[in-house]
Parts: C-alpha cells; structure tokens; sequence
C-alpha cells in the first residue's frame, strides 16, 4: 500500500486558557487520490482538524496538543505553515483576506514566486489557473473591484498555484452561484488528480451532488470527536437520524415546507417606483427602473448571480443611498451581510435592547428571541467575540426587534440572513422570520440557496442585468 | 452619498520618463538632494532650485498645475512657520535663516511631489526588494497594509450605514448636513478597527499558507536597473552635491 497523505493518530487539541477540548482523539488516515467530504455542525470542529492538518495548530494558535498528526510522511510539528504550504494547499474561507495585491496577474505569480517557480513558467501557469475557472479575462484586473463571486475564483487558484499534494476546502463556494461551484469544484477536483488528496467541507451538498458529485468518503465530527467514517452513501444512510439531530446539512434534504400564504390587497409597506442607482453622477447604473410592491405577509426571496446588485438593490429601499425615482412606505430595517458591522454595544444583552423602549411587551420578546436563536448563554458576552454563525443570528434578533418595535408594521431586509449557519440554525431562522411576516410584517432576503427559496418564499425576485426578473 | 476612494498621486498623472527611473534610485537621489540641501544656510539656491523643480514639474513630470497647488499647501504652511519662528527668535538674521528654511521646504516639497506622482507603491517596494534587498517580509507587508488602506473608506461608509440603519437616520445639523456625533465617531473607529485588524490577521495566515517566507523566492516580473538609471541617479546627485556645496 502506498504511504498515507495524511495521518492523524489521538490527536487531541485543547485550549489552555478555555480548558475547551477543540479536537479530541482524532484518528484519520488519508491515502493519495481520495476525497473526503467533513460534515458536521457549527463549532464541530471542522475547521480546527483542518488548522492541525495544514499547521497552523500549533504554530499561529498555541494549543495544547498530544497525538501525531503527520502530512506525507513528517510530523507537522517539525515544520512551518509555509514549509507545509508545499504540500497543503487551503482554499480559504473569506477569499477577500487572501488578497494582498493590486493586479489578479501579481496576485496568483505571488504563491508562485513564494515557491520558487522558474519566472519563464510563471506567466503560462498564471494564464492556465485564469482559465481553469474561467476567469481570463480578469489577468489585468484590479483586484479591489472584483465581485464577491470572482474573489473567491481568484483566491482559489491562487491557494492552489503552486500544485500541492494535499488540497483543504473550507466552503470554497460560500459566495459563488450555481456556474460558479461547478468551476471552482471542478478545479478542485482535477488539481489533486490520483496522487493528491481533497479534504472539503461544504453546506451546499445538494448542488454538489446533482453536478461534480459527491466525494467518495465522509467523516462526521461532532464535538471535536470523529462520529462517522466510511463511503459516502453508507454513512449518510447509517448516520441520517444523527446528522439531523446535530442540525447537519445532508444532501437531498428537504426543509419543511412553510405555509403559502395568500397576500391581502392592501396598501404595500414599501413601495418603489422608477428605482435607479448609479455609484457616481457619470457612471453605469447598476440597478434601472426598480418597480417595486412589499406586501405585509410577504416572505420575499432575492436571488441572482454575483455581483448584479442585490445588496445595492436593499441599501436602496433602506434609504442609505442615493437613488433616482422614489421609495414610499414605512423606513425598513436592513440587516448587513457582515454582522460585526452593525454591533453598537459591548454585550449580547445590550445589543439585543438597544433602541427599545424598556416595557414588558419589548422584554418578552426580547426573552422569547434570545431563546429561540440560543443566545441566552452568551448575555454577557461582547458580541465581537462570538462565532460566526452566534453573530449572524443576533445581528437578524437585532434587526427583528427593531422592526418588531417601531411605531407600525415594517419591511426587515436581511443580506444573507442564513450564511454559513448549519441546517438546524437555518431552519430556526427562516421559522422566526416567517412568524414576523405572519404578524404583519414583511420579509425580504438574499440568498444564494435554492432550498431555502424554495421551502420559505412566497415570491421570488432574481435581479439580473441592473433589473428585476 | 457618493463612494469615497483612496488614490495614490501616481494613479492621477500620466506616466513620464520619471516613472521609467528605476524607483530605488529615484528614492536615493531624492535623499542625496535632501541631505545635501541642509548644507545651505542662505534663501537664493533654494528658490532657484524650487523654481528649476517646479519647472520641471509642470513638464517631464506632468503634473497638473491645479494639482501642484493643492499639493503645496502644506509645504508652504510648514515653511511659513518655519519662518516666523526664527523671524521672531532670531534678531540678528532671523529673517535671512528663516527664508533659507522656508525655501529649504518647498524645494525638498516639490521633489516629493515629483517622486510620488511618478512611482507606484507596488513598483517601489518591488524595486526596494529586487534592488536594494530590503528582505520580502517587509515589502509585501507594506503593500498588504496598503491594500487594506485602500479598502479602508469603503468600510468606513459601510459601517457607517450599518450603523446608521440601527441608531434610527443620521443626526442633521441646522443647516441640513449630516453630523457625526462624538458617540457616533467612538463606534465606528471601534468597529472599523476591529474588522481591519481580523482582515491583517487573517491576510497574514493566508500568505503563510501560501508559501510566504520560503527560501529561494522567485521574481516574476523583475524590475530592471538599467545603465541609464544609474547615470541619471549619479548625475542628479552629484549635481546637487555640487550646487549645495558649502563654499560654491
């Protein structure tokens, strides 16, 4: 048998300071050609087995660590993140950290150049990675205007320019459409060939499944331990009821339907008409002549292909830049794709009440969404130093209680509302969104993710092109 | 509300023969001229040598006169104090001292001029790692840092909206404008510090685990030093060493 890849043996990762157990007798060997999809829920421990495997635990996050963990053959201890870095490649998560340089050329030549490439092979490789994703028109590009969706094309094969062996995945299509995943999918899957190897964690199985497929092996991790491991299919039929008691998200999953609704022919919350934005007097218009009806009840679901203008299309309505034409109704509550953006307080309970008035009805509600989003534990908390998906579900609790609270009935506007969140936190949320629809209220969302459009949305908008379809 | 951008004075000139002067020679020059300018100690060699600058300027260097202006105030501001403190300190020759200085200002103000609008960041610290092996650890984390700069009014105005959305509309002032509070000015600081200081964390790891930091580095485009860069350096040099020369 050929030598593994990968190979972890007890592995065990803890926090000194926390005494929290990240990883937790990690056993996982992965031999040349394989690919292995890792489930599991939120603060699983994904993303820390991937930092052992590439380095970067111990060697940026001092843990305490016991156990091997061995990358083709040497202790990963024995090397730095950039040794590794020949071997391990990371796609990573928040392509748009990864960019360093102004010109998408310079930017991918720089892993290159870092590896030692002869200069003569630079420019051919560069030009084939651009292609490989179907980005070549992009070589003399500027990296600072790039759409999210081209960010993460170009992020990737620049993680990947110097060809390792073994090929990390931590969500490499978070903010790609359905083109996109295919792609970057693609490339993925033809970089480690037979001889490498593909560790990828991924939400958006479905897609995966219907197009490039499904890795053979899976491996479930749950609180740091290792559940699962074995061909995909047998695990997930094995594992089904346990994968969706942890809130993972398993391909073919359907999410409870919600209840169609019929809207009442009423006066719109918000309306707008004649809606045209363009980012400077001169320049382009990125959205023409929005006409637009919010009906309360309305659980609308916004899609289209990166970088068309869903999010310009929100601040609009909001109110929070300059537009042509006229938006009429009740101010709307926006909640921002980054949550971190919009915390004003220094504590979860704080930020929960800012703005209310302090009454019994607000407390409740308050109490009642603290509950419901599993934010209780963490009042004392800065909102600063939560989770990912902790801070998502308090910004939209934020939001929801403004919106909830106001003198009547408003529109709440919500970019991305379910991003990164497990399935169990996703159904959670678009069931407390529905309920504000069902109370008066209006909803609008952008989402990239068929199911949830598909379970949830009583209309569908697709903006393509500066205008809605 | 109209999207702020950040541009570096090289983005708003046309490029010239100075663009094509190797940047760290062009860097070195600068400083032989500043250096060899505190030598003087009386106003005349200056202003010719601010007038000569401001000449060339205006031709090889093609800076628009509206710019040059706009770029001199400060200079003229830091001179002109300059001035007056030795105008009110000195007695004697307050006056001939403070002009030397004063002229000492805006001549080295208006190399700077020409420096920036010629050089870009990137070709600098390029230029700074090829040509003078100033280690790659430092160039590329002045130009991460850069990059991040450049992204930072973007933010701002994100952020502001962001929060904007949750305190209730922007406060106006009496005549309409929009007003940023005391309050409102410590939150957005806080937030804007916070998200930049996670994006230079997470770029840091990001060019580790990209190979940053092996040894031997390849260069893929290399910035050339050519004959002529050199002689115009040295000439450009010595020619100020000349013209600053104590007893000429």
């Amino acid at each position: 048998m050929t030598e593994p890849l990968i190979q972890l043996r007890g592995f065990t990762a803890v926090d000194q300071r926390s005494g929290r157990v990240l990883l937790e007798d990690i056993n996982l060997t992965v031999y040349p050609g394989e690919q292995v999809l890792l489930l599991g829920a939120s603060g699983a421990g994904k993303s820390s087995l991937l930092d052992a495997i590439r380095g970067v635990i111990p060697h940026s996050v001092p843990l305490d660590i016991s156990g091997e963990c061995l990358v083709a053959g040497t202790p990963v201890l024995y090397n730095t993140v950039a040794e590794l870095s020949a071997v391990v490649g990371n796609v990573p998560q928040d392509p748009h950290a990864s960019i360093t340089l102004p010109l998408v050329e310079d930017e991918i030549a720089l892993t290159l150049e870092n590896h030692g490439v002869e200069p003569s092979q630079i420019g051919p490789r560069v030009n084939e990675l651009l292609e490989s994703v179907g980005a070549e028109h992009l070589l003399q590009q500027r990296t600072q205007t790039l759409s999210g969706g081209w960010v993460q094309r170009v992020a990737t094969v620049a993680a990947l320019a110097a060809n390792p062996r073994v090929v990390l995945a931590d969500e490499p299509t978070s903010m790609l459409d359905g083109a996109g995943v295919a792609s970057v999918m693609q490339v993925l899957t033809e970089l480690v060939g037979s001889s490498g190897a593909l560790i990828l964690v991924e939400h958006r199985l479905d897609e995966l499944a219907d197009g490039p497929g499904l890795p053979d092996r899976t491996v479930v991790i749950d609180q740091g331990k290792i559940r699962a491991d074995g061909p995909t299919q047998q695990v997930l039929a094995e594992h089904a009821e346990q994968l969706e008691a942890s809130g993972v998200w398993t391909p073919g999953l359907q999410l409870s339907q919600f209840k169609q609704r019929t809207v009442a022919e009423a006066e719109p919350l918000l309306s707008a008409r004649g809606l045209s934005v363009r980012p400077a007097p001169t320049a382009q218009q990125i959205l023409a002549d929005v006409e637009w009806d919010i009906h309360a009840g309305e659980r609308i679901a916004v899609m289209g292909a990166n970088g068309t203008g869903k999010t310009t299309l929100l601040l609009a309505l909001a109110g929070l830049i300059d537009v042509e034409g006229s938006v009429t109704g009740k101010q709307p509550v926006m909640v921002f794709q980054n949550p971190e953006h919009q915390f004003l307080t220094h504590s979860v309970y704080d930020e929960l009440r800012f703005g209310l008035v302090p009454n019994d009805t607000t407390e409740a509600s308050v109490q009642e969404l603290s509950a419901a989003f599993g934010l209780d534990h963490l009042a004392k908390l800065n909102p600063f130093r939560l989770s990912g998906g902790e801070k998502r579900r308090l910004s939209v609790a934020a939001g929801l209680l403004a919106a909830k609270h106001g003198s009547a009935a408003t529109v709440l506007l919500a970019d991305e509302p379910t991003f990164g969140l497990d399935r169990a936190a996703t159904t959670t949320m678009l069931k407390v969104l529905a309920d504000y629809a069902d109370t008066g209220g209006a909803v609008a969302i952008i989402t990239h993710d068929q199911r949830i459009t598909e379970a949830w949305a009583t209309r569908r908008l697709i903006v393509a092109e500066g205008a809605l379809v | 509300m109209t999207p702020l951008t950040i541009q570096h004075p090289s983005t708003m000139v046309e490029p010239g023969a100075l663009t094509r002067w190797n940047p760290s020679i062009k860097l070195m020059s600068l400083f032989v001229l500043s250096v060899s300018l505190l030598f003087v100690w009386e106003p005349v060699r200056p202003a010719v040598l601010w007038a000569v600058l401001l000449i060339v300027a205006l031709t090889v260097g093609k800076v628009p006169p509206k710019w040059l202006v706009m770029a001199h105030i400060p200079f003229i501001a830091f001179g002109f104090g300059l001035f007056l403190v030795n105008v009110l300190t000195r007695s004697e020759d307050g006056v001939w001292i403070g002009a030397a200085l004063a002229g000492r200002t805006l001549a080295i103000g208006v190399a700077s001029i020409l420096f920036l609008t010629s050089t870009a960041p990137v070709e600098l610290m390029r230029s700074l790692n090829q040509n003078l092996k100033l280690p790659a650890s430092i160039t590329f984390a002045v130009l991460a840092g850069y990059q991040l700069l450049l992204g930072l009014p973007r933010e701002w105005q994100t952020i502001r909206a962001a929060q904007l959305m949750r305190t209730g509309g922007v406060e106006r002032s009496r005549n309409g404008k929009p007003k940023l509070t005391f309050k409102e000015a410590g939150r957005l600081v806080f937030t804007v510090l916070i998200v930049t200081l996670r994006r230079s964390e997470r770029i840091a790891t990001s060019l580790e685990s990209r190979g940053f930091g092996l040894k031997p580095r390849t260069v893929y485009r290399p910035i050339r030093l050519r004959v002529t860069d050199v002689t115009l350096g040295v000439a450009v040099s010595a020619l100020s060493i000349a013209y600053c020369w104590p007893w000429m």
